[in-house]
């Protein structure tokens, strides 16, 4: 795979169970060496278009390409520079750590003892120990160290961070950033814990009922996204929002609105052409932001 | 020292406003190593690339540079450039201050008062044990 | 192919039914003893107490033939149940590879066991201190027909289901249906379809072994 070429592209990409459609027109990049932090409710896609990366779900239509190759149709190559950590851990229960270890080590051409026996440390993994009687913490870093010990070019993590505390949480992110950069140089990971998404990702990719609504770096969002509460004179009616809204909602004369790419010409743009008391300019924080794209689209789909 | 993953500032930044106010405080001297990125990394639990991305910051505004492969250094002068920072952060809390006085109506002369308040007592007890707790 | 390292992994997927067969291969001769004992202190005793080790030894051969369906419906169908399938669907192992070892495996300790029990009533045939006559050549193609289809029936269903029992279950229940139905054909008159039974059970067992191999290598969901 030559330094150009995307780690991830996905093109109209269409997943229908049944009647639903699970991922529908979707299209995103990952450039090789950033972290995207893959945000959305449940329900929006984030799972099944994980599964169709690593070839375990076969797309309807469009075109899915991992560091440049079809996940489907090279699929043990793909999962040869690629490293996995589902939602639900299936490791063998009857498997101890060391016999994990040495099980996946045989397939993977790539990997490095001594990175692994580093991240044993660091996990403090006991190698004798059986999978069933781990704790889920410690199969969670048993998955992640198997996923990251053969240097792969591409980590690809689906909510690694659920139903943890936070001290195993910490351990993870430890773990996650001790190889970022070198190898793997490309992180995907979706999540519902926003401090985490700010720790490890460069950018973050919103999706909602299966359709990006952004992707852009996390500084970006966080600089340039503002929320405007505008308290509106008597009798006054509110203009249309200005462009870039993707939130608003009034409560008498209270109107608050959520802006992209704010700056000084949207405030003035916004009094102007309303009758204001006051307006305030509040900052958010990725939590919010996140909030306030779900719950626009939710109000008015599809802008 | 720890960034705060859930603000609103972005957490190069906070990095940045930290590192800066070390330098003021005289904690890294000129010409001393400042901690590399990677460690530095490690110890915030944060992505290498957000400490690139402040320590690149902090060498657009001359508190730091970098010496190819031997690290990141107080620059000359950084001293100077991280107490005028310093100044600005200051300026900038005193301005949450009175805005928040300004809406609830105290008056300038009154927010001039608890100013002084504030400044007698800073004297007295550095840090958080100034502070006034809520009657 | 890294086929030592997944066939040590099927071996130990299967240890659990090799533990379970080995108890139940055990029974008929706890059972034998029990008889023995009995007999040895009985009025009316009988005087070759060896019959019945005999009859405990020609009971597991019977066992052993279903044993065969749980080996071969665990194979695939045991791995979902557990979960363990999801996780070895996205290593980089091939599906071709993954079918062959555990063939390997469910194949090679059916035969070693079908092996094992037959050797022991063999011993008593030889020796010619046995009550029952051998098995003349019909029983045994019969027999050993029924083995190959229990097998592939049960192989063919454990690609398809995600229950372990379930395919075992199938790979019972349709060659006995099988012969069943032939054996009624062949009570109503058309007495050669008794002797087709052999053939398509062994036609069976291929085949299933066949289908149940090829679906399991082009299907995407672990």
């Amino acid at each position: 795979m030559n330094d150009n070429q995307n780690a991830i592209e996905i093109v109209d990409l269409w997943k229908r169970f049944g009647k639903t459609s699970a991922v529908g027109d979707l299209s995103m990049r990952v450039e090789p060496g950033r972290v995207v932090g893959f945000l959305g409710p449940n329900g929006a896609g984030k799972t099944t278009t994980i599964k169709m990366l690593v070839g375990l779900l076969r797309a309807d239509t469009g075109s899915v390409s991992v560091l440049g190759l079809d996940p489907f149709v090279d699929g043990l190559a793909v999962r040869q520079r690629t490293g996995y950590v589902p939602e639900k851990h299936a490791l063998p229960r009857w498997m101890r750590v060391s016999d994990a270890i040495s099980f996946c080590r045989t397939f993977y051409p790539t990997w490095d003892d001594k990175l692994c026996d580093d991240l044993v440390r660091l996990f403090a993994l006991d190698l004798g120990k059986k999978v069933r009687v781990l704790s889920k913490g410690t199969q969670v870093k048993l998955s992640l160290l198997l996923a990251l010990a053969h240097r792969p070019e591409l980590l690809v993590l689906d909510e690694p961070m659920a139903g943890l505390d936070p001290l195993v949480r910490e351990e993870l992110v430890d773990g996650i950033l001790q190889t970022v950069g070198n190898h793997p140089r490309t992180i995907l990971f979706s999540s519902h814990t926003f401090a985490d998404v700010q720790r490890l990702a460069d950018e973050v990719a919103i999706i909602h009922e299966g359709r990006l609504l952004t992707q852009c770096s996390v500084e970006q969002l966080l600089t340039r996204t503002k929320r405007l509460r505008a308290v509106l004179a008597d009798g006054a009616t509110p203009d249309a929002a200005p462009e870039g809204t993707i939130w608003q909602r009034r409560n008498r004369r209270e109107w608050l609105m959520t802006v992209r790419e704010f700056s000084q010409d949207t405030l003035e743009r916004v009094r102007n052409q309303n009758r204001l008391e006051n307006i305030e300019v509040i900052d958010l924080s990725l939590e919010d932001i996140f909030k306030d794209f779900i719950r626009g689209q939710r109000s008015t789909p599809c802008t | 020292m720890a960034v705060n993953p859930d603000s609103h500032i972005p957490l190069y930044e906070q990095i940045v406003d930290h590192v800066c106010g070390l330098i003021a405080a005289g904690v890294y001297r000129s010409g001393e190593a400042v901690p590399s990125v990677r460690a530095l990394a490690m110890e915030l639990h944060v992505n290498p690339n957000t400490i690139q991305r402040a320590y690149q910051e902090l060498e657009r505004n001359g508190f730091v540079h970098t010496r190819k492969g031997l690290g990141v250094f107080v620059a000359v002068g950084g001293i100077g450039s991280a107490i005028r920072q310093t100044e600005t952060t200051i300026f900038n809390r005193f301005v949450d201050g009175i805005d928040l006085g300004r809406k609830t109506k105290l008056g300038p002369a009154r927010i001039e008062t608890v100013f002084r308040r504030a400044m007698r007592a800073g004297k007295r007890s550095p840090g958080s044990g100034a502070k006034e707790t809520r009657k | 192919m890294h086929l030592k390292t997944l066939l040590w992994k099927d071996f130990r997927h299967q240890t659990g039914f090799l533990v379970g067969a080995i108890v139940v291969l055990l029974i008929p001769y706890v059972i034998a003893l029990g008889a023995y004992i009995a007999n040895y202190f009985s009025d009316q005793r009988v005087a070759e107490g060896l019959r019945f080790y005999e009859g405990a030894s020609i009971a597991d051969v019977m066992l052993a033939s279903l044993l065969v369906a749980f080996f071969a419906g665990n194979a695939i169908a045991g791995e979902r149940s557990d979960g363990s399938a999801e996780f070895f669907s996205y290593l980089p192992i091939s599906k071709r590879a993954s079918a062959l070892s555990k063939l390997i495996v469910s194949l090679g300790l059916v035969v070693i066991i079908l092996t094992f029990c037959i050797a022991v009533p063999f011993m008593f045939w030889t020796s010619g201190s046995a009550s029952a006559d051998r098995p003349n050549a019909s029983e045994a193609r019969v027999f050993l027909a029924t083995c190959a289809a229990m097998f592939g029936v049960a192989w063919c269903a454990s690609s398809f289901v995600r229950s372990a029992t379930y395919a075992a279950a199938t790979g019972l229940c349709v060659p006995i249906a099988l012969g069943v139905t032939l054996a009624l054909i062949s009570d109503a008159g058309f007495p050669s379809a008794g002797e087709l039974y052999w053939v398509l059970a062994s036609v069976l067992g291929v085949a299933g072994v066949i289908a149940g191999t090829t679906y399991y290598i082009q299907r995407v969901e672990p």
